[in-house]
This record gives structure tokens, C-alpha cells and sequence, in this order.
């Protein structure tokens, strides 16, 4: 059973919780299981509810080491820490660790205040040494990689079997139902999509719409993706033409002997391409470019644009979803023409103008973003999402649909791409598991 | 931990602790391991030095070139030098800490090309001059990037106007110097130059012919640029590596542009 709201044991605080997150925040400071997991949907607001129990740790004279898997959920952490006047160490970057490492900062003694970290920054050198001298009373681990879930060892999953072994207590968050081979018969909690959903009273509506995608943009996007495939370049190639002409400027890049990052990877380069470009190989890639680039009037473009004016005319604010900030900048070139107002948001734009946008976000408004940005911001109720790139697994598919009451909009070509065709499993899966309903619209052509 | 300034609260000057490679495992060695090993040890992970430790002290460094320079005084000429400990062919480098400045140590590095990070008993780090060069290649990195793309994107519009009467008839469309007058091509801020670039006239009427037809495509590939721009010359939060992807691929979308541009 909850606690009365506003108090819970072992020092921490519910106030301002949802009731299943106070009841879990509960379970949490009473239970004495040193391994605790906890399969975590999307929007949970996980991370506030850890928080206070951090804050609690914090408060009795302990100390907590929170590793997330990426920069962007470190930030979060540390600035919510923060903001709860909690001592917070941001050693998420080799140089301070180096220098945490250096100036005595991190010890064998444990002092009380909260270290964030990631995986990568505890692997090697002066970030192993760093592990090896903490001794955390509370060791939380956010959303493991792949790698770390995996039944494969990996280097991840020995830098954190080898943390939780000087913890003395032990949380880790996962999305699915899965093993974490370094916990030992932990205790087990789940809050489903179904919790969320229905604690914050969102509907959870889809609509799809179909569209008519041009014979001539089918075949080159075919030739497109083949090429890709043979020279082993991106086999993933976003719905939009822009995705496709990006991937394809990607490659042309590197054959011409560019090192750029690697998008599956936090930080390292793109691995070598397999097979070595014949001379021609450039010319044929940049020629499609070109084809793409005169191909006529976009379809896709045309149906987003006609589903912002309806939405507009219902004072429905719209909230545009891109995967990458070119595809972004795509969509929003052509609701500009129409909207002069439109934003786009990416991880590149300003906190400043970013939360200027967010506060003044209404119903006459059209924002497009990336989908990055959609951490932790709850949109306003009516907001219509159109998902200009579609959800690639069901998680991302219920973060989306856990920011904001409202309707989402979801677009497939005929023909369909591969991530497009994919969203049909998305959608189905979301049906079964969550009362998610799904309608489809007549076709646009 | 006890709410003190952490290192991510204020701008620190650059300092030895980013020099350090995300990746770096320091490796060292006992006293009396031979040459050849630590040359070995060496070859295998391209390392050109090696930290020699007895417990948990440095007492020195072995690298090429403190091989070379010791082996005519402390290896006999009929001894296999390799067989040596590498105790004899030792040089001492200088220790540095993680919050010195970088200028401060140029001519530690100028003279041994490497100085030791932390302190005799408590070895953190190796910092070498390979790594203040990828250090300084990354800093300034967008920079280059940046210079070529405005400057690759000049040459577009100039090449697309026929005359200087039309670009100036292009650029007046979009700005105007706060005094009225009709701004020079070399006083647009890049958000301008790229707005002159797509404003829907313009596109139409000249610059397609030259950065292709698709507006939206276009300022797909450029728009971006803008906000990293601003990111880059306001010095706001470190440029991401998607962001340098986004650069690279624009700047090489670009080259091609002027290479056709050329030959027509």
C-alpha cells in the first residue's frame, strides 16, 4: 500500500508524484533486496523518482553513483539532482574524471553526494581506476545498451559487474523483460505503458495516412538503397527524401575519405567500408544525388502540410517529429511557406531558444523537432504529432505518445519504405499491449 | 562532494585533463623488464614511451628515444642489447597535473615530446604531443569546416548572378545594412547568406541553377549549418559529433557544386 502522500520512509519525499510512482518510490526505500530491476516504460518519469531516492541516500549520510547510457540522460540527471540542492559530481567526460582522479576527489571513502557518469567513462584508464575506488551505497544503472542486456559479456557489462560488486545496493532500469547478467536474483518491478497512460489520463490515439510516393522516386530510392547495401555503407535509410539524399551525401563523404562518426556508436568512428569503390562508384552516387535532387513535387510534403492546416484550423497546436535535423529542417522549409512562424528545434539550437519555444508552444502553434528533444517536455493537450520519421521500436513509439494528451499522426507511403512498413509492427504491438487505438485515414493522393 | 564548484560549474582554461584520450589505459612496466619486451609492448599498442614502476612509484620512462640515447653508455658492446633491463636506458620526464594549463606545458613536451600526468606515487595519465595535436585538430576542426562551407557557398551566389547588379538586386530581397544601404556580399552574416540563398525568388530565378533544384532539399543541407554556426562562434556547449558529420557532408555536397560550377 501507498504511504500518505508528502512522506515515505528512509528520508525521502512523494510529494508532487503520481500515485504509482509514490508507491514504487516506497517499495523502493522499504525494500531491503540489494539488486533490484525494474522493466520501465517510456515517460514513467523514472528519473524523478530516483532522484528522491538518491536525495534520501544523500540525506543519511551516503553516497550514489548514477551511469546512464548517454550524454543527453546525464545532463537530466544532473540538472534534476541539482535542483534538488543535491551534490552532484558530472564525471561524464574523460577530463574530469582525470582530474576528479588527480585531485583526490573521488576516494575509498565514501562521502555523501551523487557522481553521474556513463559506461564509456569508467571503461578505460583513468575512468577504471576511478571505479575501482567507489564504494557507492546506492548504484543506479539507467537504460543499459544493448551490450550491457545482453546474455554476450561485453566490456560495458564488466565495468558494471564489476561496480556492483562494491555497491551496496544495486538498481538497474531496463525497457524490455530481460536478464541483466551481472544482477543477482534481483528483486523485480514493472510499470507498464498501461500505468502511465492511465495515471496521467492520455488518450492514445494513432491515425494513419496513406500516401501515394511517385514510381520514379520508388526506383531510385531502390538503386539508392542497393548501392548502399553493396559498398556496405547505411542499409538504414530514414522515409524522406531528405534522409535519403542525406545517406546517400553520408556515403559519397566517406568514399572520399572522410571519417565520420559512427551513428550506432557513442563516440567512435564509422567503421571502414568493406569493400573498396571502384572509380565510377563516386560518380554513379553523386548522380543519384542529383536525381533526387530533381525529382518534382514531394507527396509527403504535401500531406504534412494539409494535415497542419486542418489541425490549425481546429486551433490543434502541431508538434512535427524528424529523426535528424536536415530531415527536420526539410519538413520545416515547406510548413514555413505556408506558416511563417514554424520552428525547428534540434540538439543544436539554444537551451534559450528551445525553452522560449516550448513556453510558447499553443494552439496556433507548428513546431518541428528532433526526436531527441522530446525528453522531457510534455506537450500541450489537443497537440497533434506527426510523425514525419515513424517510431522505429515500440519504446520510442511511447515516449512519443507519453508527452502530452492529444493525437498522432503516423504517415506510410505506397509504396512503403522499410521503416515505414516496419511501423505496422509498432502499431500492432501498441494495439495488443496497450488499448492503443488505431485508425487509418483515406488515402491521399 | 560537499556542494563545492565541480568541474562542470565554470569554464576552465584548457587544461591537461582534456589532453587525455577518452580511451587511454595506461600500460607500464616493472623494473628489470628487458628491451625487448618493452619494445614489443610498445610496437603492439603504438605507444612510444613506457612508464617504468616499482609498486606504485614511477621511476622513469622508457621510449625510443631514451633507448637510443643511453645505449652507447649503459649497454656493453658485446651484450645483446635487447637482452638489457631497461633500468640503464631511463630518462625522466616531468610531471604535470590534470589542472595545469596546457601553455604551461608546451616546453615540457617541446623537449620530451610527453609529460606524466599525477604524481610519482599516483600515475593518472600520459600526455604526448600526438594528443595536443588531436587535441587542437578537434578544437579548431568545425572552425575549418565552417570557413569553407561560407566560403564555398560565396562562390555559388557570385557564379549564379551574371552581373554585380544582379546580386546586388538578390541580396537586397532578403537584408539591408542598418543604414539603408544595400549590404556587400563579404558583410552577410551566414544565416543571411544562406537566406539570400533560398528566398523563393532568388532559388527560382538563379541560385537552383547552381545548388540544385529542390528549395527544401537545399535548405535541408544548409539551414542546419546556421544553428552550428552560432554554436560554434558563441562557444556554446561542445559541437557534437553529428554536428561535424553534418559539416563535412555539407561542405563536401558544396565542393562538388563548385566543381561543377566550374566546368560549366
Amino acid at each position: 500500500m501507498a504511504p500518505p502522500e508528502g512522506a515515505c520512509g528512509a528520508g525521502v519525499m512523494t510529494r508532487d508524484l503520481l500515485p504509482f510512482q509514490s508507491a514504487l518510490l516506497h517499495e523502493l526505500a522499504e525494500s531491503d533486496a540489494r539488486h533490484v530491476q525494474i522493466q520501465v516504460t517510456p515517460g514513467a518519469g523514472l528519473t524523478e523518482v530516483l532522484s528522491r531516492l538518491a536525495a534520501g541516500t544523500v540525506d543519511e549520510g551516503g553516497s550514489v553513483v548514477v551511469v546512464v547510457g548517454s550524454l543527453v540522460l546525464a545532463q537530466q540527471w544532473l540538472e534534476r539532482l541539482r535542483a534538488l540542492a543535491i551534490p552532484a559530481e558530472d564525471l561524464r567526460a574523460t577530463s574530469n574524471v582525470v582530474e576528479a582522479l588527480d585531485s583526490g576527489l573521488v576516494t575509498q571513502t565514501r562521502r555523501p553526494g551523487v557522481i553521474v557518469t556513463t559506461p564509456q567513462a569508467l571503461m578505460h584508464g583513468a575512468g577504471k581506476r576511478t571505479s575501482a575506488l567507489l564504494r557507492p551505497s546506492l548504484l543506479i544503472v539507467e537504460r543499459p545498451g544493448r551490450a550491457a542486456v545482453s546474455s554476450e559479456p561485453s566490456a560495458v557489462d564488466a565495468a558494471m559487474a564489476d561496480l556492483a560488486t562494491r555497491a551496496v545496493r544495486v538498481i538497474v532500469l531496463t525497457s524490455s523483460d530481460t536478464t541483466v547478467p551481472w544482477l543477482t536474483a534481483p528483486a523485480r518491478h514493472m510499470v507498464s505503458f498501461r500505468d502511465v497512460m492511465e495515471a496521467q489520463r492520455l488518450t492514445t490515439e494513432i491515425r494513419i495516412v496513406t500516401y501515394l510516393r511517385p514510381p520514379e522516386e520508388g526506383e531510385l530510392r531502390a538503386q539508392a538503397v542497393k548501392l548502399l547495401n553493396r559498398l556496405g555503407g547505411e542499409a538504414k535509410v530514414g522515409s524522406s527524401r531528405a534522409d535519403l539524399h542525406a545517406a546517400l551525401v553520408r556515403l559519397a563523404s566517406r568514399l572520399s575519405g572522410e571519417q565520420l562518426a559512427d551513428p550506432d556508436d557513442d563516440g567512435s568512428l564509422a567503421p571502414e567500408l568493406p569493400l573498396e569503390p571502384s572509380s565510377g562508384t563516386l560518380d554513379e552516387l553523386w548522380a543519384l544525388v542529383d536525381e533526387i535532387e530533381n525529382l518534382g513535387d514531394d507527396e509527403r510534403l504535401t500531406v504534412v502540410a494539409a494535415l497542419t492546416r486542418e489541425a490549425l484550423s481546429r486551433s490543434r497546436p502541431v508538434l512535427v517529429i524528424a529523426d535528424r535535423v536536415d530531415d527536420a529542417e526539410y519538413v520545416g522549409s515547406r510548413l514555413r511557406s505556408e506558416h511563417p512562424d514554424v520552428a525547428v528545434l534540434s540538439g543544436s539550437s539554444s537551451r534559450d531558444d528551445t525553452a522560449r519555444v516550448f513556453q510558447s508552444f499553443d494552439g496556433r502553434s507548428v513546431l518541428v523537432i528532433t526526436r531527441m528533444l522530446l525528453q522531457g517536455w510534455e506537450t500541450p493537450p489537443g497537440t497533434r504529432q506527426i510523425w514525419w520519421s515513424p517510431p522505429r521500436t515500440t519504446h520510442e513509439a511511447m515516449i512519443r505518445l507519453t508527452r502530452g494528451q492529444g493525437e498522432a499522426v503516423a504517415l506510410i507511403g505506397d509504396p512503403p519504405t522499410p521503416a515505414e512498413a516496419a511501423l505496422r509492427a509498432v502499431l500492432d504491438e501498441l494495439m495488443t499491449t496497450a488499448d492503443v487505438h488505431v485508425e487509418s485515414l483515406p488515402e491521399r493522393r | 562532494m560537499d556542494g563545492e564548484t565541480t568541474p562542470s560549474d565554470s569554464y576552465q582554461f584548457f587544461r591537461v585533463a582534456k589532453l587525455v584520450p577518452l580511451d587511454q589505459d595506461v600500460r607500464a612496466i616493472p623494473p628489470g623488464t628487458r628491451v625487448k619486451e618493452a619494445l614489443a609492448l610498445m610496437k603492439e599498442n603504438g605507444f612510444s614511451q613506457l612508464p617504468v614502476v616499482a609498486g606504485t612509484t614511477v621511476i622513469g620512462v622508457f621510449s625510443y628515444r631514451s633507448f637510443a640515447r643511453e645505449l652507447g653508455s649503459s649497454v656493453r658492446r658485446q651484450d645483446d642489447p635487447l637482452e638489457a633491463p631497461v633500468d640503464d636506458l631511463l630518462e625522466d620526464l616531468s610531471f604535470v597535473r590534470a589542472t595545469d594549463d596546457v601553455g604551461e606545458i608546451l616546453r615540457h613536451l617541446d623537449a620530451d615530446d610527453a609529460v606524466l600526468v599525477g604524481e610519482e606515487t599516483n600515475l593518472i595519465a600520459v600526455a604526448t604531443t600526438t594528443d595536443v595535436i588531436s587535441f587542437l585538430w578537434e578544437a579548431t576542426r568545425p572552425f575549418v569546416l565552417l570557413q569553407d562551407i561560407e566560403l564555398a557557398v560565396r562562390d555559388l551566389v557570385r557564379s549564379a548572378c551574371p552581373s554585380s547588379g544582379a546580386l546586388e538586386q538578390r541580396i537586397g530581397r532578403v537584408v539591408a545594412a542598418e543604414d539603408g544601404r544595400l549590404k556587400a556580399m563579404n558583410e552577410l552574416t551566414l544565416g543571411e547568406l544562406i537566406h539570400v540563398v533560398t528566398q523563393e525568388d532568388n532559388f527560382g530565378q538563379s541560385f537552383r541553377h547552381r545548388f540544385g533544384r529542390s528549395r527544401d532539399l537545399v535548405i535541408s543541407r544548409l539551414e542546419p549549418i546556421r544553428e552550428i554556426r552560432n554554436k560554434v562562434f558563441h562557444f556554446r556547449d561542445e559541437v557534437a559529433a553529428e554536428e561535424i558529420d553534418l559539416l563535412v557532408e555539407a561542405r563536401r555536397w558544396l565542393l562538388r557544386k563548385v566543381l561543377a560550377a566550374q566546368a560549366s
